[in-house]
């Protein structure tokens, strides 16, 4: 029996002035040279977990139990073979990045250890060979895209040559085609060297198939670790709330079935599943969806251009888009096509050098700053770190209507005090009980929760929102989703750019896939996903034979359940 | 944004050779430039640093540069000279309370604009040839901790300024940008921006620290690795260098280009001795090295090109 | 919960959707009066605004023996640099410079600081080279010296100086490199030593005296410095009358540089420190 690379045996751990430990009993092991997968809720210390691994990292506060690398204590470990051992990439591809240039990027970790300029240059000439780094190797830092940058940071610490490969959401800041290539590079690291990998994750339907071992942490509750069919096995029995940030596969197979112990983790064997049901082909009725003839026009971009620089190519080519009052309209496509260039120019933050954007009717250049986002318009950008000016969330939330007093400012003109607007978008955006906190304090999806507050505090009418869930995970896209339908049921336009297909499919009543720098259909959600053949949600690709146009995961149980009893 | 990035249409071999080769060549040209005021040298160091610069960049550049900033500057020099330095005895003009405006004054304010203009050429040639890395390889040994904080501060710069549009984007979409509003307004909206920026850079730098610590940094006997390699080449340009420099400034120690201004304006170098020539010649290799290594460079390609010319020219029946 | 945020989202949005809603209650009252503590939380401290000190760390003897040599080198470069060329306030000038900001950059080295100092000293440097970029629509509106002041307050009078020292160098580095740029780096490094000396000890410190002292010491300080400067640089002979011309044609710009970092240093010092302190305090960094 081979020796487990890592043991963690009766962990607690406790931030000072916290009375309950964040870590409780925390007891599993990990095999040398497996591929470990840790989930869980934000705020079930995931982070925390993982900093511990390697206590150069790990926070302050009080800790019980061991954690054996190897079996001795890590804690005993020297700094220089902490260094070594275990390497450490964070969620941020860009804040990891040291220096300004990637050779040296590359050579930091070696300098550090003092190894010998002959030595560095051939392990520094090995990484960027084994990670195609090559090719990109004088430039600077700053020219690099995402995915290359979080490469880039792999490579530097796999450049040590550790033993343990810790990750912490690496792909959360990324986009899917990125997420994807950086997740290939992490299996091909874990079978062609043999490191042993651990990371949290909330793209569970990419790595589930690829794990030997998966983690789940909850607040309170033992860990549960198992292979990923054991542990979806287990969160079914207990119907664990985690189970919703299973592979759709495996959610559809286990929302179905009332026992059966092999549920599907990919497509295929999710087809095979289907396969082997025995079903019928079924569309679905449409209840209608929003008759867009009647509507008013509230936002409207008519045969736009647009290019960053009078010499460079254009970035939207043309482009014609009706938004109708009251509707929530998705605008996907890939990395790069122009939309969240195409939001910036619906949005008045940059202007076409040809063609017309109308806002409630009127020409978008007649509005000033001020009439534009007050009352009318509100964006909110990628990141909401860029909103964030005060030192907590409530003095934050004053901020944007000009502090505490009860001045009168013009589009206050409502009959609530600013403190009950405050309090209603709180109660809203859940973000009362974080009302004396940081706003660095807070984890993604309360920020993101935070930004859009900062911008309903202006009462838009109409919405536009760049990638809202961008790095959150399953319950908070939900819990944004929620506030999302319910501002769309005041009436409130939402006009949404995102990679997230299966957020869209959820919340969408329209959408538009972008390319090339225009719009190439809009349709209805259902048609619109029902009608792409690879461009469509998990649940769609997986039941689309029996199932044309079922795209959420509700739709596919309702119609086998239709079906099919068990 | 950085001169730095920018490429210019031509090669300059000189900018790819050892960092410290770069250097040694700039400490000492500018060091001439600067503390030398003689007319001959000056002649020299204009041309090279006008041809270097042109090599760098354009003519065209040049020119422009010329007349739009240091004209009016070196205006300003000759001005200010011949106003505070009443020293010489060719009296042109006497001011009402007794103080003379000279010739020698005026000689020597104008060599002292011409000495600025020369020297803003060189620095504009030194920002393009010493880029960010070629300084911190060269600082990193000496000042390991001050060397790596530069490198970091050119990491962040470009991240701050990105972020810096980012953060103006989000705050236009709050009404408040910078061209909203009246000026008080206008300078309310600045500051926002930039605490918002600050905010994020601060908060954001503990990964960063984080990431440096996981990889080690703190150990003792940190090594310092570059990419730049000492080649043969280098070699022999460092030779060329210091055996120029030596022994021009031989020949400078020992009088040969010393110059005095007042009360009359003497040249020591004329008529032509065996020494001051040998010292124009050395001094005129050595300001003159990238420019001449490039032409050596340019004509081994072009010999290159014709004899590949020739070995690809095949016989008739091939073609068939 | 719902019923009431739907509530609250008809009240809000009352004059823009359908006119008459029956409550006007209709606000979701979940939580107790916190405006007050809140306020006390927000108030910008007319008070002053707290800063920590840092420990003293001594200086080894490798450090101490380069300082005792440099400052031994003083009197041999003011005699042999006059004698060397014909411009020799320049020589010396420079020279004695360098050999004024090299003690620092040994300090520095020699303290072996952490990753977390690295970077928060780059991202200090980092702010104060982009700034100028923020307030484009000011021309002469320049935070470099405030923040490098700032910095000092926070961090020290000698990181004060290598803030001050390294913004000057980087920021030249991406504009243009010049004669000047050695001038510039004693300057704000200066600005930062001095300001550091005044203020990192004290336990409060208030925005007013801040912004006076950032108003005095680019008069003091940084025109002390920059003005002769230009005499030393661009003229033959150094006489008492130029000095003063450079003096008096040099204050218009030093008036509106001065003035500029009063109000940046009298509206962000408040905010920026205590930003700074949370930093320091939550990643102990003293």
């Amino acid at each position: 029996m081979m020796m487990n690379l890592l043991e963690v045996k009766q962990f607690y751990f406790s931030y000072p002035n916290q009375s309950t430990p964040i870590l409780k009993d925390v007891n599993f092991s990990i095999e040398t040279g497996s591929f470990n997968v840790l989930f869980g809720k934000s705020g079930s210390g995931k982070t925390t977990l993982l900093q511990h691994l390697k206590p150069q990292l790990a926070p302050v506060g009080q800790t019980q139990g061991e954690i054996l690398f190897l079996g001795k204590s890590v804690k005993e470990l020297s700094l220089r073979t902490q260094s070594q051992d275990i390497g450490y990439v964070l969620q941020n591809p860009d804040n990891q990045l040291v220096t300004d240039k990637v050779w040296h990027e590359l050579a930091f970790g070696l300098e550090n250890l003092g190894y010998d300029t002959e030595t560095i240059r051939l392990r520094v000439a090995e990484m960027a060979s084994y990670f195609g780094i090559h090719n990109w190797f004088d430039k600077n830092v700053a020219e690099l895209s995402g995915g290359q940058k979080q490469i880039l940071n792999l490579a530097s610490v796999m450049v040590l040559n550790p033993k343990l490969l810790i990750l912490d959401e690496p792909t959360s800041q990324l986009d899917p085609i990125a997420a994807k290539d950086f997740l290939e590079t992490i299996y091909k690291i874990n079978q062609d060297i043999g490191t042993t990998i651990v990371m949290t994750e909330h793209r569970l339907q990419e790595v589930f198939p690829i794990a030997d071992q998966v983690l789940l942490l909850e607040k309170n509750k033992p860990l549960i670790h198992g292979t990923p069919k054991e542990v979806g096995q287990i969160l079914r029995e207990t119907k664990g709330d985690m189970f919703l940030a299973m592979p759709i596969p495996m959610q559809i197979a286990a929302s179905v079935e009332k026992q059966g112990t092999d549920l599907p983790l990919t497509v295929r064997t999710g087809r095979a599943w289907l396969d082997s049901l025995d079903l019928k082909e079924k569309l679905i009725e449409e209840i209608s969806p929003v008759t867009s003839d009647s509507k008013k026009i509230v936002l409207e971009a008519k045969d736009v251009w647009f290019r960053y620089e009078q010499m460079s190519q254009d970035v939207i080519k043309d482009l014609s888009l009706k938004i109708y009052q009251g509707e929530f309209f998705g605008l996907v496509g890939g990395n790069g096509t122009g939309k969240s260039t195409a939001l910036s120019l619906l949005g008045g933050i940059r202007q076409p050098y040809r063609g017309k954007i109308k806002v409630a009717g009127q020409s978008i250049q007649k509005y000033d700053g001020q009439a534009l986002y007050q009352n009318l318009l509100g964006v909110l950008p990628q990141n909401p770190q860029n909103l964030f000016i005060k030192d907590t969330v409530l003095e934050d939330l004053y901020e944007v209507v000009g502090g505490m007093e009860d001045k009168d400012l013009p589009y206050y003109a409502i009959s609530m005090t600013k403190k009950q607007m405050v309090e209603g978008i709180s109660n809203l955006t859940h973000l009362t009980h974080l009302w004396q906190q940081h706003p660095y304090d807070l984890s993604g999806g309360e920020q993101q929760r935070l930004a859009l507050a900062k911008i309903l505090l202006l009462r838009p009418t109409i919405l536009l929102l760049d990638e809202p869930t961008k790095g959150l995970d399953d319950f908070y896209k939900e819990e944004l989703g929620q506030i999302l339908q319910q501002l769309n049921g005041q009436g409130i336009t939402i006009v949404m750019v995102s990679h997230d297909i299966e957020f869209v499919a959820n919340y969408a009543h329209r959408c538009g896939l972008f390319f090339n720098g225009n719009l190439v259909s809009i349709q209805p959600t259902r048609e619109f996903f029902a009608g792409n053949q690879f461009y469509t949600t998990t649940a769609n690709r997986m039941a689309r034979q029996y199932f044309p146009n079922g795209i959420t995961l509700k739709d596919v149980v309702g119609c086998i359940n239709h079906q099919k009893s068990f | 944004m950085n001169e730095q990035q920018k490429t210019s249409s031509k090669q300059d071999p000189f900018s790819k050779s050892h960092p410290f080769v770069n250097l040694f060549y700039f400490v000492c040209v500018i060091g001439v430039n600067m503390f030398l005021v003689h007319p001959i040298i000056l002649g020299f160091s204009l041309i090279a640093a006008s041809l270097y610069t042109a090599r760098l960049h354009s003519w065209q550049s040049v020119f422009r540069q010329f007349f739009k900033f240091l004209l009016p500057s070196m205006m300003i020099v000759l001005f200010f000279n011949v106003l505070f330095n009443h020293n010489g005895e060719t009296v042109l003009y006497r001011f009402s309370n007794g103080k003379p405006i000279t010739l020698e004054a005026m000689v020597y304010g104008g060599l002292l604009s011409v000495v600025l203009a020369v020297t803003i050429l060189w620095f504009r040639c030194y920002n393009q040839v010493m880029t960010s890395d070629k300084f911190i390889y060269l600082f990193g040994r000496i000042l390991p901790a001050s060397s790596l904080v530069i490198s970091m501060v050119f990491r962040f710069v470009p991240k701050f300024s990105r972020q810096v549009t980012l953060v103006r984007q989000g705050q236009q979409a709050l009404g408040r940008d910078v061209t909203d509003g009246t000026l008080k307004e206008r300078l309310n909206h600045g500051f926002s921006i930039f605490l918002v920026m600050i905010t994020w850079a601060l908060e954001n730098a503990i990964d960063t620290a984080d990431s440096m610590k996981a990889r080690g940094y703190g150990l003792s006997g940190r090594s310092s690795f570059s990419v730049y390699r000492l080649t043969r080449r280098d070699w022999w340009l460092l030779t060329i260098l210091t055996s120029s420099f030596g022994y021009f400034m031989y020949t400078v120690v020992i009088g040969t280009f010393s110059m005095t201004y007042y009360p009359k304006v003497q040249l020591s170098v004329w008529p032509l001795t065996w020494t001051s020539a040998t010292g124009m010649i050395a001094f005129f290799l050595l300001i003159n090295l990238p420019v001449l290594l490039a032409y050596v460079e340019e004509a081994y390609f072009k010999r290159l090109r014709k004899q590949a010319k020739h070995h690809v020219r095949l016989p008739d029946y091939f073609k068939q | 919960m719902y019923q009431s945020s739907k509530e609250f989202l008809k009240a809000l949005y009352e004059d823009m959707e359908q006119p008459n809603q029956l409550e006007e209650e209709a606000t979701p009252l979940t939580t107790k009066d916190v405006s007050s503590s809140a306020t006390s939380h927000s108030r910008p401290g007319s008070k002053g605004i707290p800063v920590t000190s840092p420990k003293k760390n001594k200086l080894s003897l490798r450090v101490k023996l380069v300082n005792i040599f440099l400052l031994l080198l003083v009197p041999f470069v003011i005699y042999f640099g006059g004698k060397l060329t014909n411009r020799n306030y320049l020589a010396v000038s420079v020279m004695l410079l360098i050999i004024g900001m090299v003690p620092f950059f040994f300090a520095f080295e020699d303290r072996k600081p952490s990753a977390k100092e690295l970077v928060l000293l780059a991202v200090l440097v980092g702010i104060a080279v982009v700034g100028r970029g923020i307030f484009f629509m000011l021309p002469q509106f320049k935070p470099m010296a405030a923040i490098v002041i700032i910095s000092a307050v926070s961090l020290g009078a000698e990181t004060g100086f290598l803030v001050g020292c390294l913004s000057a160098l980087i920021s030249n580095m991406f504009f243009s490199q010049g004669p000047w740029t050695p001038w510039q780096m004693f300057a704000f490094g200066m600005v930062g030593f001095v300001a550091g000396l005044i203020f990192h000890r004290r336990k409060q410190v208030s925005r007013l005296e801040l912004s006076l002292f950032g108003f005095i010491s680019i008069f003091l300080i940084y025109g002390l410095i920059m003005n002769p400067a230009s005499v030393i640089m661009y003229t033959s002979d150094v006489t008492f009358g130029a000095v003063i011309t450079s003096f008096v044609s040099g204050a218009p710009m030093d008036l509106i540089h001065g003035g500029s970092t009063a109000i940046f240093l009298f509206i962000l010092a408040d905010p920026f420190l205590k930003k700074l302190e949370r930093i320091k305090q939550k990643h102990d960094i003293i």
